[in-house]
């Protein structure tokens, strides 16, 4: 054997054994080979990696930690502690669970692509064989050699070839998963809708197939419309009414949508904004105006004349109601010498309000 | 009476060796795991299909567990052939199958390390299917947010075949076989 020979075979048993011990005690230097796609576009299936001891570790930095000798994964850290390390594959959605610090094995320094060392590995692993090319064929040619020795022998090394080249992958099905989220916006009123706008991530909305507003311990049907992230929830006058009727400052949607994957129950508390009545009084007309979305009946409604600060008139009206959003103007008749006070009475969040003005 | 324990021998190794094979084939092809629920599909040593509702998805841990299986589906594809080769020769009363044996001994010799190889691959495969069971239902400020979970199971049958009692008991008759009809050869 000459000096070329043993050198070629000290560095191919040198590599062999450094990446199997090296998984078992941690050795100057460590070399493997990626696998799967997690580290793209740093990393990429087949690439060598070359680590060192992990001492001094940093955020960024690729890490090769490992459960068993046979587990290993490379990664990034993404957060440190002194107990626990937080990796990342560049290419994940999320990141890994977390890792005690003592199973960090390595820290990566150098990347050999995988288009660079295979074929030189090739060439290197050709010219080695053909050099031994004669003890190669003896070995299989001759019956006097001992064929259980030599079948172990190859099923062994391809064994540890398989342990030693690629036990380099990811973790967990949670990181491959991009889960989906939805998240409340906001709730806006539209008019006497309400706009309800959701922040989706991997998700849209498909239906609602259930929309009824609660209104005190009454339950009312509704209609919905879909807006992208945005749902229109329909509130009828009636409910207004009803909610006018019982004083109720509140009103709570429940809503069940249903998303591409999954479906959400949600029930929200939309705030009336009950508003007083509005007065303008313009020459001998009096406008009343109702901000509101629930009719609103004033009663109690009386003009009084006043001629000359005596009395002359009083005219008791009937009740009138006010449409939602609408106003009612009313017609006084006096002349230049004659004063009109108008008096009335209307219910707004369970209290009797008095308005009186002078015409 | 040698010969005949001989030829005894010679028929029952190779059947032992087809018989380990046969199971050898069923633990690396057979789904062991199942999962229900927002993630489905079914998992073997050597494939494994996932879905995430409809979509499929791809462990890389996994995949090197299916990369893994290749050394297996090697050593049981020459067990086989050599089983064969050996049974032929017996019937064909050729010299060779002293030969054939050792030959047959020298693959049940590599299947011990690759029985400790294959308990930690399937130890592997328990500790990743174990994490498909994901709940991801929650409560935030949308309601109750139903995600769906995921659960996995190991299928029956397949639980007794990758029982390691079963591994081992398997393995060491077909070693023991090989290893008497080697020693009757060769001594």
């Amino acid at each position: 054997m000459n000096i070329k020979d043993t050198i070629l075979d000290t560095i191919i048993i040198t590599i062999i054994l450094t990446t199997l011990i090296s998984r078992i005690i941690t050795l100057p230097l460590n070399i493997s080979i990626v696998s799967g796609n997690s580290m793209l576009p740093t990393l990429h299936p087949g690439d060598l990696v070359i680590s060192t001891p992990a001492n001094n570790l940093n955020n960024n930095d690729i890490i090769i930690w490992c459960n068993t000798i046979s587990y290993c994964v490379i990664h990034r850290i993404t957060n440190i502690t002194n107990t626990h390390v937080i990796t990342k594959g560049d290419n994940n959605p999320l990141p890994d669970p977390p890792i005690p610090i003592n199973l960090v094995k390595y820290k990566v320094i150098l990347t050999i692509p995988l288009t660079t060392w295979l074929p030189l590995t090739l060439l290197t692993t050709a010219y080695y064989a053909f050099t031994k090319r004669h003890k190669i064929i003896k070995i299989f040619t001759n019956t006097t050699n001992d064929p259980e020795t030599i079948v172990l022998t190859i099923f062994l090394l391809i064994d540890l070839a398989f342990i030693s080249f690629i036990p380099i992958h990811y973790f967990s099905a949670q990181s491959v998963i991009i889960k989906p989220s939805i998240e409340l916006k906001s709730i806006q009123p539209s008019n006497n809708n309400i706009l309800i706008t959701y922040t989706l991530n991997n998700t849209k909305i498909i239906s609602i197939p259930e929309s009824t507003i609660h209104v005190n311990n009454e339950t009312y049907e509704t209609q919905t419309q879909i807006l992208n992230n945005t749902i229109l929830v329909y509130i009828p006058t009636k409910i207004y009414q009803k909610a006018y009727e019982l004083n109720a400052e509140k009103i709570t949607i429940h809503l069940k949508i249903l998303l591409d994957k999954g479906y959400v129950i949600g029930n929200y508390t939309h705030y009336i904004e009950w508003k007083p009545l509005t007065i303008t009084i313009l020459n001998n007309s009096i406008t009343i105006h109702n901000p509101n979305y629930a009719k609103i009946t004033i009663y109690n409604i009386t003009i009084t004349y006043y001629t000359q600060n005596h009395l002359t008139k009083i005219e008791n009206l009937p009740p009138i109601t006010i449409n939602p959003q609408n106003n009612y103007t009313l017609n006084i008749k006096t002349d230049k010498n004659t004063t009109a006070y108008i008096k009335f009475t209307y219910n707004l969040r369970g209290r009797t309000i008095i308005e009186s003005k002078q015409i | 009476m040698k010969a005949n324990k001989s030829e005894t021998l010679h028929i029952i190794t190779p059947l032992t060796t087809i018989l380990y094979t046969t199971y050898s084939f069923l633990i690396l092809l057979t789904p062991i795991y199942t999962t229900e629920g927002i993630i489905t599909g079914k998992i073997a040593l050597t494939y494994y299909y996932l879905n995430y509702l409809n979509t499929p998805i791809h462990l890389d841990s996994l995949n090197t567990i299916n990369i893994f299986t290749i050394p297996f589906h090697a050593l049981n594809s020459y067990l086989i052939l050599t089983s064969i080769t050996t049974l032929y020769d017996h019937l064909k009363k050729k010299q060779r199958i002293t030969h054939d044996i050792r030959m047959l001994f020298g693959g049940a010799l590599a299947a011990l390390p690759y029985t400790a190889l294959l308990l930690n691959l399937l130890k592997i495969l328990a500790t990743e299917t174990a994490q498909l069971n994901i709940n991801l239902d929650l409560i935030n400020s949308a309601g109750y947010v139903y995600l769906g979970e995921a659960h996995t199971r190991i299928i029956n049958t397949a639980s007794i075949l990758t029982a390691t009692p079963t591994i081992i008991i398997i393995t060491t008759i077909f070693l023991a076989t090989a290893t008497l009809a080697y020693y009757h050869e060769t001594k």
